[in-house]
């Protein structure tokens, strides 16, 4: 197939996606292509919102066009590691032998967590404890899982859409800097206007819910992976996305007045390398074959929203990340260097 | 294809040179107005050897060359034309990336592709719409700077004279001074019958002279004492006269021309012609030790006399034109009418002043109406100043040995004639007579008034400036 027919495949692939959630999904389509993005840029995401928006509902979606295996983790304070990645169990099977008595072995036998699957969705996984939560950090960056000190990797595509409630701090373990920088997007779901709650309405109070038909299967999303990963990024893209990560710093150079005051943390490494990856995806999506600064600006909040960290200041005087994100896409030109 | 692409991105930098070079020369063109704006400025102060016109449109021409020439030569950025390019054509950063995925020879899958369709991208555009299509920068202060020129050819400054007005007026002082010295001299060495008198008034004039000379008299101090010593230079001309005039009877037959003898040029050595004034004396009269030195001294003090006042009237004419300030003072007794410029020993200094004098009432020319050889020209016996405004011919007696040329020149009064008096070869070197120099001076306004060669604000002083000093009554004999 030639390039230009595998980008258009992506491109309707996306297309068909979105079209397919959208049919159980009112509204969130930026949210929708935003998953995808992280799915195809081998990312976990963070979707953060009221209850009620669709989160889970938007995950098992996703799980069901894609024809991979899905799990779900209901994250609660007493939920343990071991529950999530797996636990070495003692298995006991007889066995007898011919002419002779049964004979007991038992042996050790690695049960493998809901981590264990494709798309994982860690429901509220705020409510677990940092030890638990921990527990994703290896699965997350490595893509493996080590019990008894037996590393198990977890087959491809993997992917963590994590949810949490902004509203309902009481008893929640807020994630770690950490654990947040290994999200790749943090995705913000808004309440739906009243059309789309009519529309949310009409689809679930009638007929019963149908199920999806899948749309890609796991070959599928490694090509489109591999597509993705293959978009070509111009020296000063590239550039533009590292003064914007640049910019979020407090004391660096390119840092505007608003980072200077009110940000305590910028942007990691992490974050320069979700933008551009993500702006590949983007473009790839949009049927172009390299990446441009419309790309990187696109993806600019979803992958920095969760890397700039603001100061007691910012707390206090209710500066949103995502204000000063726009002041730096806002005060960062492209064509500066 | 990257063969394909470079040949279009060739292309795109070529443009951009032109375009460039566009831009450069128009910027240029501003730049090399602004020396050719001030050249024609400064024409009317300077007095360029060379056309500047032709220096204007030489200097807009040099600039916008080499405006041209830095457009062109200038270091063209490819990378950066091409972002520019991608902006500009809504290229997605398409252009810029191949141009690196072509530098970078890569092999990565969609580097044929991406090469390709920027390599159509460029071509399908016309090249101009991916350069910066903006006006130059300066091209609406043109028109301006047109228009300053413009001005500038209609309305020449002359800032010559306000920048040599002073300098010219120390030299002038510094000439009297030196001038009179020599005056005081003569007045000591000439045979007075009141030693005394000639002996302090030379000395007096000497100190003059010198203070004037080495430049410690200046200013209105200078001003002031040269017109104290003109009045006692007048003062004791009329004495001398009236010490000659019983003596002698008529004094025009001692060989002196009596007052209002002459008013036109100075006259040459010899006496004055007796052709325009039949009643007068020819200058054939008996010549007397006694009335030789009264003669010389009347000589003298005409001369020192008539100095003072040529130069009370040529530091008024270089004061600024509003006539105020220390330079700007003008002569105020009718005296100040042309001096008497003839050498002839009877010359009679009240003579010269006939004119101007006698238009002013003065009794000195009343005194003297029917003077033998006198010289006028609206003053002399047969000439009538209305006359001679109205067209009649003004007899002129401008030497012994060469008759008055007569010109016919329209004056644009109907069918007046205008007679152009010409001073007679003078030994001491070619003078004019101060009419003549003044309306020539006069026509050169009015020619200058009527061509709008004299800018607006300054065409008042022009007109004025006739009117101040009097010459419209000396000419027209009022």
């Amino acid at each position: 197939m030639d390039v230009r027919e595998q980008a258009a495949w992506v491109q309707e692939m996306v297309g068909n996606l979105r079209a397919e959630i959208g049919t159980a999904i009112v509204g969130h389509e930026q949210v929708v292509h935003d998953v995808l993005v992280c799915l195809f840029c081998d990312g976990h995401a963070l979707l953060e919102g009221v209850p009620g928006l669709g989160k889970t509902t938007l995950i098992k979606c996703l799980g069901q066009t894609l024809a991979v295996a899905t799990s779900r983790i209901q994250f609660t304070p007493d939920l343990m590691p071991a529950d999530i990645i797996g636990t070495n169990v003692l298995i006991q099977e007889e066995t007898q032998a011919a002419g002779a008595s049964a004979e007991a072995h038992r042996f050790v036998r690695f049960q493998k967590g809901p981590v264990f699957s494709h798309i994982v969705l860690a429901d509220e996984i705020n409510r677990a404890t940092p030890k638990t939560q921990s527990a994703l950090l290896e699965a997350m960056q490595e893509h493996t899982v080590t019990v008894g000190g037996t590393t198990y990797p977890l087959d491809p595509p993997f992917i963590v859409l994590a949810t949490q409630n902004p509203i309902e701090m009481e008893g929640t373990y807020p994630l770690p800097e950490a654990q947040l920088d290994r999200f790749f997007f943090k995705l913000s779901l808004g309440y739906p206007s009243a059309t789309e709650i009519a529309a949310i309405i009409d689809r679930t109070t009638a007929d019963p819910i149908r199920s999806l038909s899948p749309v890609l299967d796991a070959p599928g999303i490694a090509r489109i992976k591999e597509l993705v990963r293959a978009v070509p990024v111009a020296t000063h893209v590239r550039d533009y996305a590292i003064r914007l990560a640049l910019a979020t710093r407090p004391g660096a150079p390119e840092a505007t007045s608003l980072v200077t005051r009110y940000v305590r943390y910028g942007a990691s490494p992490r974050g320069a390398q979700s933008i551009v990856l993500a702006a590949k995806a983007h473009a790839l999506f949009a049927g172009r074959m390299n990446a441009a600064f419309e790309d990187v600006t696109a993806v600019c909040r979803p992958a920095l929203r969760h890397r700039v960290l603001l100061n007691f200041e910012g707390e206090a005087e209710g500066v949103s990340a995502e204000q000063i994100i726009d002041d730096v896409v806002e005060r960062v030109t492209p064509t500066a260097s | 294809m990257g063969d394909a692409f470079s040949g279009q991105v060739k292309r795109l930098v070529a443009r951009l040179r032109w375009q460039r070079a566009y831009l450069s020369s128009c910027t240029g063109l501003f730049w090399g107005l602004f020396p050719g704006l001030l050249v024609v400025a400064l024409d009317g102060t300077m007095h360029f050897p060379f056309s500047v016109l032709d220096f204007a449109i030489l200097a807009a021409a040099v600039g916008a060359l080499a405006g041209a020439g830095v457009g062109i030569l200038r270091k063209v950025d490819d990378r950066a034309l091409l972002i520019k390019a991608d902006q500009l054509l809504a290229g997605h950063e398409l252009a810029s990336t191949a141009r690196e995925l072509v530098a970078h020879g890569s092999q990565a899958p969609f580097t044929a592709a991406i090469v390709a369709d920027a390599t159509r991208l460029l071509s399908r555009q016309p090249a101009r719409e991916a350069l910066d299509k903006r006006r130059p920068r300066l091209l609406p202060f043109l028109p301006l700077i047109v228009a300053l020129l413009v001005l500038a050819l209609l309305y020449p400054v002359d800032l010559r004279a306000i920048f040599t007005a002073r300098q010219g007026r120390e030299r002038e002082l510094v000439m009297l001074g030196q001038d009179l010295q020599s005056y005081g001299e003569k007045l000591l060495d000439a045979k007075s019958p009141d030693q005394g008198r000639s002996l302090a008034l030379s000395q007096q004039l000497t100190q003059l002279g010198k203070d004037l000379a080495d430049r410690t008299l200046q200013g209105d101090e200078a001003l002031d004492r040269i017109a104290e010593m003109e009045g006692m230079l007048s003062r004791e001309y009329d004495m001398r006269m009236q010490e000659v005039q019983p003596s002698n009877g008529i004094p025009s037959q001692t060989g002196t021309s009596p007052p209002g003898s002459q008013s036109g040029g100075r006259q040459s050595n010899g006496s004055a012609q007796s052709q325009t004034n039949p009643g007068g004396d020819t200058g054939q009269g008996s010549k007397g030790s006694a009335g030789n030195a009264s003669s010389d001294a009347l000589k003298n003090l005409s001369d020192a006399r008539d100095r003072l006042r040529q130069t009370q009237r040529n530091l008024a004419e270089k004061a600024p034109t509003n006539g105020t300030g220390p330079t700007g003072k003008v002569p105020a007794s009718p005296g100040a009418a042309p001096p008497a410029t003839g050498d002839l020993p009877g010359a009679s200094p009240d003579a010269d002043g006939a004119g101007s004098d006698a238009a002013a009432g003065s009794a000195d020319s009343n005194a003297q109406p029917d003077a033998p050889g006198s010289l006028s020209t609206g003053e002399a016996p047969g000439t009538n100043p209305s006359s001679s405004r109205n067209g009649a011919p003004t007899s002129i007696a401008t030497g012994q040995s060469q008759a008055p040329t007569k010109e016919n020149l329209p004056s644009g009064e109907g069918d007046s004639t205008r007679l152009l008096v010409r001073a007679l070869p003078d030994p001491t070197g070619a003078r004019l007579s101060d009419q003549t120099v003044l309306n020539g001076y006069q026509r050169q306004a009015e020619s200058a008034l009527a061509h709008d060669e004299i800018p607006l604000g300054l065409r008042p002083y022009v007109k004025d400036y006739f009117t101040v000093i009097g010459m419209g009554q000396t000419v027209t004999g009022q």
